[in-house]
């Protein structure tokens, strides 16, 4: 039995079409408002090549990282929020939000001479953004891990499972 | 009682037709995803377009451009959607730009790239993966639902 209630529309052909055009236009008003108020403005090209520049750290590839770290070359430094139930052995946890206070811990362990290896979840702003606090504070030897921990274990790197302290075993990084 | 063949509606059309609570329910889920993860990308389109620079796909005339509109797209798109304003228009931009979004990832998972997604802006830490696919299908799959369903509220 076919319904009566109001509302009964056949599919207007179209409809959704104007419907989204409007949607888009509205997009482009409101992008376009917020580009032209915003300052500095994005420039309307992007240099892609600056994208590449623009962390002023080092990139090292999971497997340059895993040989650095089996030559005892680095300390790890995880810069990823909470307590990750997997990390790279002898790692130093530096969240992004909790720094001063992870620093705090872990000063005495660490020397700003230490050649660290920063690594995260493969958000390189974010472990960008780590490495230049800890440039700050005195440390000037960081490298940054392209991509997270799933590319390290492709490349052969060892997994320390539910590491709930830091620097277990003597860490792989230390001398 | 209205003629059914008058007005249109083709045989079969109760499949078209989803309880009120159901349509309330993929409105908010989905419009709401996408209005959430507009609002950081909206305040930071540089971190954005940082993000869709990981993906290695834009060019560089695209790059900026795209970075601006799709955060404002999300918020719109998703903002109609909760309003049931446009409905069927902003179920087929939320549909077309999950399939721009998981095509992406499937070209990043393709090509090994280890990167964040960028979905809810610069501070999301979800790697592309499965499980990134996994959940714009169910978001796509919400979209079609309200995209195809017959609108119970008058639509704007």
């Amino acid at each position: 039995m076919a319904e009566s209630a109001p509302g009964i529309q056949p599919f207007a052909r179209g409809r959704p079409l104007r419907e989204a055009s409007l949607l888009l236009a509205l997009s482009l008003v409101a992008a376009g408002l917020s580009w032209a108020v915003r300052t500095p403005r994005l420039p309307l090209r992007a240099d892609l090549a600056a994208y590449e520049l623009d962390l002023g750290f080092p990139l090292v590839s999971a497997a340059e990282a895993v040989a650095l770290f089996l030559d005892n070359a680095c300390v790890p430094v995880d810069v990823r929020a909470g307590a990750p139930a997997r990390r790279i052995p002898g790692s130093f946890a530096l969240g992004q939000e909790t720094f001063d206070d992870d620093l705090r811990e872990v000063f005495d362990f660490l020397s700003p001479a230490d050649p660290l290896l920063v690594y995260g979840d493969g958000n390189l702003l974010v472990t960008a953004a780590v490495a230049g606090r800890l440039r700050e504070r005195g440390f000037t030897d960081i490298h940054l891990l392209q991509g997270s921990l799933d590319g390290w274990e492709q490349a052969g790197g060892e997994i320390q499972a539910d590491a709930g302290s830091q620097a277990e075993d003597g860490g792989g990084g230390h001398d | 009682m209205t003629d059914p063949a008058a007005v249109g509606v083709a045989a079969g059309s109760r499949f078209r037709t989803i309880p009120d609570w159901m349509d309330l329910l993929l409105r908010f889920l989905v419009g709401g995803t996408f209005v959430y993860a507009s609002f950081d990308k909206i305040l930071d389109p540089a971190g954005f377009a940082q993000s869709i620079a990981h993906y290695r796909l834009a060019p560089a005339w695209l790059l900026h451009p795209m970075a601006m509109l799709m955060p404002w797209l999300e918020f719109v798109a998703g903002g109609a959607m909760i309003l049931g304003l446009a409905r069927r228009g902003a179920a087929w931009l939320v549909i077309l730009m999950l399939a721009m979004f998981m095509a992406a990832i499937g070209s990043a998972m393709a090509r090994g790239l280890d990167i964040s997604c960028g979905c809810f802006g610069t501070e999301d830490a979800h790697t592309v993966g499965l499980s990134l696919l996994l959940r714009d299908l169910a978001l796509l799959a919400g979209a079609a639902v309200l995209a195809a369903a017959r609108a119970t509220r008058r639509s704007f």
